[in-house]
């Protein structure tokens, strides 16, 4: 294997790869990055056995050959380099990185011992707009669990019925649902647990995306086809739990306050709630909500309000903080709305109006004080 | 005192291994009684009758405890028995032993000190101690009627001081410090209490006093029964040189063991091992132990309104007839994590790791745990867990003789509960009808309601 590249290059598609290196892996090689040269492209990949990345650049191949690398010292060294042409050469087991001056070697492992990938078949591949993708993934994917006892809470669910393209997530205490119409993604109507690491870097990566990204959905992997780089993830294993059924259906209680009245409210009372629990409690009266908070362990206590819109009888009810406020960041309107059955039962937390082709709503369980 | 209620055929609540042993050293006693009146008094006069100090200790004597914690342990002597004998008179004088009944299975809790001569001791076999003792007069435990004498004896304790540590139903740690100086010295003041614990109850109790709960234990229980030991600060090494080893709070028969076969048998010696090779020998634990034996320990006494620091929660239970049925097994598994899920919620915990142990009948004893990923507080989550370490690791088909659960790893909820969209499956709802079984037996007692497969141990 040999080949030239600029530095730049080979530095931005290094570093492409290099976030799905595992820190600590049983499995050595997967430390490493793995270097093909072909035809006229260079080749880097990357696994955790999850999650497993795929990046291309055009580059100047003088041989073709394989060979792997400890991923965080090439990365390392190629981002100290200096500028210019940096030539890649493979000699036994050892690379040897030359620039206009240096040269430096570094031992790796054999290519045959690296995890093999799937062939992917791009036939059923679906066209998506990216903003679109990454505005579903991130109003959803703070909602998912990080409980391991619920393995299928551990993934945002993609669901695409009719156009109508589906993702939700939920830890059992909070919930968020997004729904995207004039969609057509094949082979998910019955719906997929897709893990979050793959999104969450999908999201970081998009800044230089294309404008459309592929999907494809193929035993039990989801590919995303960003062009030069392709990302393919395990799917979870189901049942997604019965969502449609714990989204209450009607109301008795509606308020509408400002959205960011609210935020800062929530911020400074929950300064002085239990540091574990996060509790407050919120009165919903006819012209204000109350906020208050109770931190026996440093003696504080905190009670503040603001105005608001409010149709019900007087609602006494207390929340985590912590998940009003990652729900509120996400409610996109001036407005909020809440809307209530009863102070045991889920909350609905939406924004006033959605986007075209767009609709979205989060769900919040209160935190029940014991008596 | 209230935290552990003692139940029915023999069941101690005590957390897994902390059966400190004490009443060692007993020679030593007086050795360290007689140098300390020697030169506490200075006049070198004869030690005073056993179990008590003289009262008025000269000023200077009192003062020296000025500026030093004061950490008083008391311990009831031969509680239950004792408890028992007040209560029905025709019961003094004689060998009462309290716990499970000769004719079945079960262990001695507590017997009186007239059974003790015959060597009946506690957590023997009732069918050993019905062999020493064949006039003994066996009854089973009364966990209600002890535990209303431990309040008793907490409330009257208050009275003396604020900071008051109950540590188990018949054991509690009292901070006197700043406070005896109005009884004249520390002895005097635990005297007092003595006194008042005595008039009220009609119970001795040994006391210890030491400048922090390691000293104050260990010297409490030098002096059995009605005693006083008093360890003065700078007394420490001098009363920790040549006690056995097995007498530190917290060495059992297994540390004691292995301290021996590297040539330590006294806390003297352990003070002046190397620390690196504790370390080696028992991790963490053996640094510990290193400060115990050099006379450092927790001085920190909590409260009675406080919540105490617990640990783990546990409980255990000699089976009445040894046995290898599943079902007999699952009914006393389900009982004690019934137990333990209640007594863990009382105290506003959950828990993330539950410990299985269990016993065969030639008391080969494993104690196999597992931590969880998320925290549990409903008794069905509990009795899980134990189900599976039992299947997991229950390896012969002969029959078991005593099951214990316990849980650890624990979180305060600080009693907010927070609601599940998914409530019809899984621990949520699980916990919801504990805490609904939890409110009906404070009303209508723990007898109240059970599960269906807890009445069914016996069959």
């Amino acid at each position: 294997m040999k080949f030239t590249i600029s530095k730049d290059k080979l530095n931005s598609l290094v570093q492409k790869v290099l976030n799905i290196v595992p820190v600590r892996s049983t499995l050595p090689v997967l430390s490493n990055i793995l270097l093909e040269a072909d035809k006229d492209k260079v080749k880097m990949r990357a696994t955790d056995l999850d999650v497993a990345i795929t990046s291309e650049l055009e580059a100047d191949i003088k041989n073709k050959g394989s060979l792997t690398v400890p991923g965080r010292m090439f990365a390392d060294l190629i981002r100290e380099l200096p500028e210019g042409d940096v030539v890649i050469t493979g000699v036994d087991k050892r690379i040897e990185v030359k620039s206009e001056r240096g040269l430096y070697k570094i031992a790796g492992i054999s290519a045959d011992e690296f995890p093999r990938f799937p062939k992917i078949d791009f036939t059923d591949e679906v066209k998506i707009d990216t903003d679109v993708i990454k505005g579903m993934i991130s109003k959803s994917i703070f909602a998912v669990s990080r409980d391991e006892t619920r393995p299928a809470l551990n993934g945002i669910l993609w669901k695409c019925e009719e156009g109508l393209l589906t993702m939700v997530a939920t830890n059992g205490h909070i919930l968020a649902k997004v729904e995207q119409s004039g969609l057509d993604v094949k082979g998910i109507e019955k719906g997929v647990i897709v893990p979050p690491k793959a999104l969450e870097y999908f999201s970081k990566l998009s800044v230089d995306a294309p404008d459309e990204i592929g999907l494809v959905f193929a035993a039990d992997n989801l590919v995303l086809n960003l062009d030069n780089t392709i990302l393919t993830t395990r799917l979870i294993d189901g049942p997604y739990p019965n969502f449609e059924q714990v989204i209450p259906k009607e109301h008795s209680k509606r308020a509408v306050f400002d959205k960011d009245e609210f935020l800062a409210l929530v911020r400074r009372v929950s300064i002085l709630s239990n540091n574990i629990t996060h509790q407050i409690k919120l009165v919903f009266g006819a012209e204000s909500i109350e906020a208050m908070a109770t931190n026996y362990d440093i003696g504080g206590e905190g009670r503040d309000e603001i105005a608001m819109d409010y149709q019900g009888e007087e609602l006494e009810i207390g929340y985590n903080a912590n998940y009003l406020l990652e729900i509120m960041k996400h409610v996109e309107t001036d407005q909020a709305v809440m809307e209530f059955t009863t102070g045991t039962a889920a909350a609905v937390i939406d924004s006033i109006s959605h986007p075209e082709n767009q609709d979205y709503c989060f769900l919040i369980m209160p935190l029940r004080l014991a008596e | 005192m209230l935290q552990n209620n003692a139940g029915a055929n023999g069941v101690k609540s005590r957390h897994f291994g902390t059966n400190g042993s004490f009443g060692k050293g007993r020679q030593l006693t007086h050795v360290i009684q007689r140098e300390h009146s020697d030169k506490e008094t200075g006049e070198g006069i004869e030690p005073p009758p056993k179990r008590r100090l003289p009262r008025g200790v000269p000023d200077k004597v009192a003062a020296r405890w000025e500026g030093y914690k004061t950490i008083v342990h008391l311990d009831m002597d031969a509680f239950f028995a004792a408890v028992e004998q007040q209560h029905n008179p025709a019961l003094r004088n004689k060998p009462v032993i309290i716990g499970g009944l000769p004719g079945y299975r079960g262990v001695v809790s507590t017997c009186s000190y007239e059974a003790r001569v015959y060597g009946v001791k506690s957590g023997m076999p009732s069918a050993e101690a019905y062999r020493l003792c064949p006039h003994g007069i066996f009854m089973q435990t009364d966990g209600h009627k002890y535990t209303w004498v431990s309040v008793e004896i907490l409330s009257l304790l208050k009275q003396f001081s604020p900071t008051v540590e109950p540590f188990s139903i018949d054991e509690a740690f009292i901070d006197i410090s700043g406070i005896w100086q109005r009884y004249g010295s520390p002895a005097d003041m635990v005297n007092s209490i003595k006194d008042a614990i005595k008039g009220k109850t009609g119970l001795t109790c040994s006391a210890g006093i030491g400048p922090n709960k390691m000293i104050a234990k260990m010297s409490s229980g030098m002096d059995k029964p009605d005693g006083l030991t008093e360890v003065h600060p700078e007394r420490v090494p001098a009363f920790l040189e040549n006690l056995p080893v097995e007498a530190v709070w917290g060495i059992g028969k297994a540390t004691g063991k292995a301290l021996e076969k590297v040539g330590i048998d006294t806390v003297g010696e352990l003070a002046k091992t190397d620390r690196s090779l504790l370390k080696r020998l028992f991790g963490v634990a053996g640094l510990a132990l290193h400060e115990i034996a050099n006379g450092v320990g927790d001085t920190e006494v909590t409260p009675f309104y406080q919540k105490p620091n617990e640990k783990s929660i546990g409980h255990e239970t000699t089976l009445p007839k040894d046995t290898a049925s599943v079902e007999i097994l699952t009914a006393n598994l389900r009982m004690l994590s019934e137990r333990v899920g209640r007594r863990m919620r009382k105290s506003g915990f959950e828990a993330r790791r539950v410990t299985l142990k269990f016993r065969y009948a030639d008391f080969s004893t494993f104690t196999r745990a597992k931590t969880l990923s998320g925290y549990i507080r409903s008794d069905t989550a509990i009795f899980h867990q134990a189900m599976r370490l039992l299947k997991e690791n229950k390896q012969r088909t002969d029959s078991i003789r005593l099951v214990g659960i316990s849980v650890s790893k624990l979180r305060d909820t600080y009693n907010s509960f927070q609601e599940d969209l998914f409530r019809s499956s899984g621990e949520s709802k699980l916990s919801c009808i504990c805490e609904t079984m939890d409110k009906i037996k404070d009303s209508y007692g723990d007898n109240a309601i059970t599960y269906l497969s807890t009445m069914t141990r016996y069959v």
